[in-house]
């Protein structure tokens, strides 16, 4: 969820009035925002939707309140007159092949503009723009760009240029190189053969999006300036939004914001930016009360949507809403609904109860589950419960297992080696449980019923996951010995009914030789197995026990 | 009256005459001073009499104890030597006692020399020799004598020494007399098999521990406290009529993200966010009808009256495996495979994020979600639902909804609950699941979907402030931590 940091001084502007603190706690709920911090003047608010760049700015959060609080009804009021500068979009690109761009005029730059600015320019283009993967933004000082028709291609990766805080020229792969930017995003360039630039009337550059402007006409200095913005990337609808997300916080702070007529040469399609058109979405007045739990009547209905700057029509029994176009988030009536819902107050609906009872019921497994847990508990055994991620070391190399015989299912992208893959067994976790605690008493016998995963071959011969609840007991203590691991398996088995139980000596690698057995038992209609044995001393040594420890584990999936 | 075997001992064997207590210990073989003890508390109890006596006796003085193995030198003049015997054989015979006797016998006139012989006395007589040595014998095996006549013959002799010594007397009294038929009671440890099998246990004494002292502790084979936690949650759930679902490890992203209409290129799917497998990296997708009507969700909406996301959906990404980031997954499954309605599910899944693990972050924990389907389902039957669980599950006496955003479901609502130490706490959040979620799984019925967070409940309940702890690898801990009874 986006963080909105921003000065309380800079709300109180755009408000128009003061906010007491105490308010502000709740203030900002409507906007689905959640106050994180009000220190030292500066406000942080967490907008938990992430699907709402229209909210992650102060401005937009500004615009949000005042339909809330009824000082702006219905769809936002803006007007913007037609700049005579054009641009030309041409060349293969399959990066950011398209744009959006505007002219604000008449910008107060001030700190306050500055700095929410680059904190909306950065959430938008991180999170809606998937790290500049789906588009960037690019602002600039209108005085620097030279004439009106403006041409967005691309060109030769050698081709030179000034970028932001550099004062030397470079090409545009050194850019990728060097600059900071130009590392970072390099990865997004990496399958073009020409690099997208903005170019000026002159023929300057003024920018390598999704890289870096130019030094010259990148840099916007405080004071009363006209700026350029563009927005480069995939989708054009996308990048539409974003231009006007961004313009509108310039005119929200009393910029005026003029379109601009894009060329797209090679499919030979022109268009203005800053469209408003809003949108559309007719829903069935019984839907919404439906939704709700109860009737409205129309006047509430259109008071409602009004405060989140909607238009509302009602004929009969449709609501014909118009929403604002940077409200790219609704795609259903049921996004309206919940705005409707939203003004309508969550604390303000009386919640009900069910009207039809249901019968509730756990798993059979986790029933069965928790019969062995009992059995094991009833043998006087401590339960634990450890992770399901563990390292291949612990789970393999300590246990004396050959590489050939590893099974695990692995993590592509893990943070460390300790959480590098699914445990295909209990037993290393309980051993490593048991290495950490030897400042303990003894007898220290343990157990834990936990899932495993593992990879298989299915009939096709393809790797497939095999996931097992396991029951693992450890019984670790000076005399610990098979007998007294096998009287609690034999004890475990027949309190959970298990049939055709059958031992068989079997040496393992972790166990002493000869002091190993498989088991396979029935359990309902599964044949299950398990092994029960003596740990081999070098196991033990490795994990760093001093104390011998017997026990088994066994699966005991009577129903999965 | 309690007595302990001693006293009963004591009080049995005595009757209305008087006997020492020597006499008494002699009679049960039994120490002196522990009849001596038994006795005294015999007389506080009012049951015996005692009474001090001092008595005269004997005992052996030197020459008694000399004449107890020799013989005396009469009896040896008379046995060993013939009558008119020279000086010389008088001396060989006695050899070393020979200047001993011979001054003795001369000077009580036992002898006379007369012309370099040796001529026995008429005073040379048997005075009762034998008579002598036993009474010796007896008085120092520790008897008394009672024959006056001897005993100053004997101190005549100066073979006795007397001396006076005090003794204690006892004899049971009449009320003792009322205790006569008491039985004595064996002390002992231990009680064993043989002994309830074989003994009278009312003639048992058990002998008295120190029943207040430290033992060496021991420990309880018992639930791991968070496991125990989560039970009671599930028990609750079952209460209001929730049934469980089955959830595993590992999933494929088109359980998890394309099912809950997040999508393909929404930042929660990169790899920074989720985690992915490597080994294996796909797994199959159910039936092709159920996968066509999610990619027209996805691309356009499909026959849900929604925009969808406008973008080409790829079977490739919603088969790669991953482990599950969310409960939401096994609810998209259950869905996928039809659900009757009304119904009321609920999960605890281990999810999985990539986080690096602190006091407030795990990679992998315990989520419980949820959802209930049924006609006429409103947004009020959600709050309703909430409210419960703040109040059944959290025991909050206070509720606040706040709006909030799932990918998954619209409207979405955030619950807080005012915990009583804590103040306002967020316990989870809830929603109704997207149309393009639901319908396009042929769902009719509006499906609420909620989750709680059930790894923070758990800690506030377990009293645990570091998040690592609820899979806690402190054994200590999990020994002393006392058994929860209440969620």
């Amino acid at each position: 969820m986006p963080n909105i940091t921003f000065s309380k001084r800079d709300f109180e502007n755009l408000m128009g009035f003061d906010v007491d603190d105490s308010q502000l706690e709740i203030y900002f709920l409507p906007a689905k925002g959640e106050l994180d911090d009000n220190v030292d003047g500066q406000i942080t608010v967490d907008i938990t939707d992430s699907n709402r760049p229209d909210l992650w700015s102060v401005e937009g959060i500004v615009r949000e309140l005042k339909a809330h609080l009824g000082l702006e009804k219905g769809l936002p009021k803006y007007k913007f007159s037609k700049s005579d500068y054009s641009v030309d979009v041409s060349g293969k690109n399959n990066l950011n092949p398209k744009e959006a761009s505007a002219i604000i005029r008449q910008v107060n730059v001030t700190e306050d503009l500055l700095i929410s600015m680059i904190n909306l320019q950065e959430k938008i283009c991180n999170t809606f723009g998937r790290k500049r993967s789906e588009f960037a933004l690019g602002i600039y000082a209108l005085n620097k760009v030279n004439g009106k028709r403006l041409r967005y291609t691309v060109v030769d990766k050698k081709t030179k240029f000034k970028p932001l805080g550099y004062d030397s020229e470079m090409t545009l792969e050194e850019v990728l190189q060097v600059h900071p930017k130009g590392k970072e995003f390099a990865h997004l360039l990496k399958d073009m053969d020409k690099y997208p630039v903005w170019i000026d009337e002159e023929g300057k550059i003024m920018s390598f999006p999704p890289i870096v402007n130019s030094n010259d006409s990148g840099k916007v200095e405080l004071g009363l300036q006209d700026l350029f913005l563009e927005v480069t990337g995939k989708n054009q609808e996308k990048i539409d939004i974003v231009l006007l997300i961004c313009a509108l916080a310039f005119v929200d702070r009393g910029a005026k914001a003029e379109s601009i007529t894009v060329n797209y040469i090679d499919e030979k399609k022109s268009f203005v930016s800053l469209d408003m058109t809003p949108g559309e979405i007719v829903i069935d007045k019984n839907k919404i009360f439906e939704f709700l739990g109860e009737p409205l009547i129309d006047a509430q209905i259109s008071e409602f949507l009004e405060r989140k700057h909607f238009n509302v029509k009602i004929l009969g029994n449709k609501v014909i809403v118009q929403y604002p176009k940077y409200r790219q988030d609704i795609l259903h009536s049921v996004d309206i609904i919940e705005d409707l819902i939203i003004e309508y107050g969550y604390n303000v609906l009386r919640p009900v109860k069910f009207s039809q009872a249901t019968t509730g019921k756990i798993l059979p497994s986790t029933e069965f589950n928790n019969l062995v847990k009992e059995a094991s508990i009833g043998l006087g055994l401590q339960e634990i419960i450890t992770f399901t991620l563990t390292s291949i070391k612990k789970q393999y190399a300590n246990l004396l297992i050959k590489k050939e015989n590893i099974n695990c299912v692995e993590i592509a992208n893990p943070m460390s080696e300790s959480m590098q893959i699914f445990r295909e067994r209990l037993l290393p976790e309980q051993l490593e449980f048991l290495a950490k605690n030897q400042h303990n008493s003894y007898p220290q016998d343990i157990f834990e019923l936990g899932k495993v995963a593992f990879v298989v071959k299915d009939l096709k011969g393809k790797e497939i996951v095999k996931e097992e609840n396991h029951l693992i007991v450890s019984l670790c203590h000076n005399e610990a010995s098979y007998t007294q691991a096998k009287q609690r398996l034999d004890a475990i088995l027949k309190a959970i009914d298990a049939k055709d139980i059958h031992y068989e000596a079997k040496d393992f690698v972790m166990c002493i030789p000869k002091r190993s057995a498989v088991v396979t038992f029935k359990l309902g209609n599964k044949t299950l197995q398990g092994h029960i044995g003596e740990i081999h001393p070098q196991v033990l040594a490795n994990f760093g026990l001093t104390m011998p420890v017997v026990g088994f584990e066994i699966c005991v999936d009577k129903y999965n | 009256m309690e007595f302990t075997s001693e006293e009963i001992l004591c009080l049995t064997n005595l009757t209305s005459k008087q006997i020492s207590l020597e006499e008494l210990a002699n009679n049960l073989a039994m120490n002196l001073d522990a009849v001596r003890r038994a006795t005294n508390i015999l007389q506080e109890k009012g049951l015996v009499d005692i009474e001090k006596k001092e008595a005269s006796a004997y005992k052996l003085s030197k020459f008694g104890k000399l004449y107890l193995t020799e013989e005396f030198p009469e009896e040896l003049i008379l046995n060993k030597l013939k009558e008119n015997i020279s000086l010389n054989e008088f001396r060989k015979v006695l050899g070393d006692k020979s200047a001993f006797i011979f001054g003795y016998a001369m000077k009580n006139k036992l002898i006379e020399v007369v012309n370099g012989k040796v001529i026995q006395t008429n005073n040379l007589k048997d005075f009762g020799f034998e008579e002598l040595h036993i009474a010796l014998k007896e008085i120092d095996s520790g008897k008394e004598l009672f024959d006056k006549k001897l005993i100053d013959n004997l101190l005549r002799m100066n073979l006795l020494e007397a001396f006076f010594k005090s003794d204690y007397f006892v004899l049971r009294n009449a009320l003792g007399d009322k205790y006569s038929s008491l039985q004595i009671k064996k002390s002992v440890t231990y009680l064993t098999q043989e002994m309830l099998k074989s003994q009278d246990l009312t003639l048992v004494n058990f002998k008295p521990y120190n029943v207040v002292s430290e033992v060496e502790s021991l420990s309880i084979g018992q639930y791991q406290p968070y496991s125990r936690f989560l039970n009671l949650v599930r028990e609750k759930l079952v209460g209001m009529g929730f049934e469980e679902m089955p959830t595993d490890l590992i999933t494929t992203e088109f359980y998890n993200f394309d099912i809950p209409f997040q999508p393909q290129n929404h930042p929660a799917r990169t790899w920074t966010d989720t985690y992915s497998l490597k080994r294996p990296s796909t797994g199959e997708l159910p039936d092709k009808d159920l996968v066509n009507a999610v990619k027209s969700a996805h691309e356009n909406g499909g026959k849900t009256g929604s925009k969808g996301w406008g973008y080409t959906w790829s079977e490739d990404v919603a088969k790669k495996l991953m482990p599950a980031a969310h409960g939401t997954a096994y609810s998209a499954r259950l869905l996928s495979q039809g659900v009757e309605s009304p119904k009321r599910y609920f999960a605890f899944s281990r999810v999985f994020r990539p986080d690096v693990l602190d006091a407030t972050h795990l990679s992998e924990f315990n989520q419980l979600e949820g959802f209930v389907v049924g006609k006429d389902i409103s947004f009020k039957h959600l709050l309703g639902l909430l409210d419960q669980f703040a109040r059944e599950i959290a025991g909050a006496e206070e509720t606040m909804f706040t709006p909030c955003y799932y990918p998954f479901t619209e409207p979405s609502v955030s619950l807080h609950a005012k915990h009583p130490k804590l103040g306002w706490v967020e316990l989870g959040g809830a929603g109704i699941f997207r149309p393009e979620f639901t319908e396009t799984l042929g769902v009719k019925d509006r499906v609420i979907a909620w989750g709680l967070g059930v790894d923070r409940l758990a800690m506030f309940n377990l009293g645990i402030k570091d998040i690592r702890d609820l899979f806690s690898q402190k054994l200590e801990w999990l020994r002393n931590k006392s058994i929860i009874e209440k969620v």
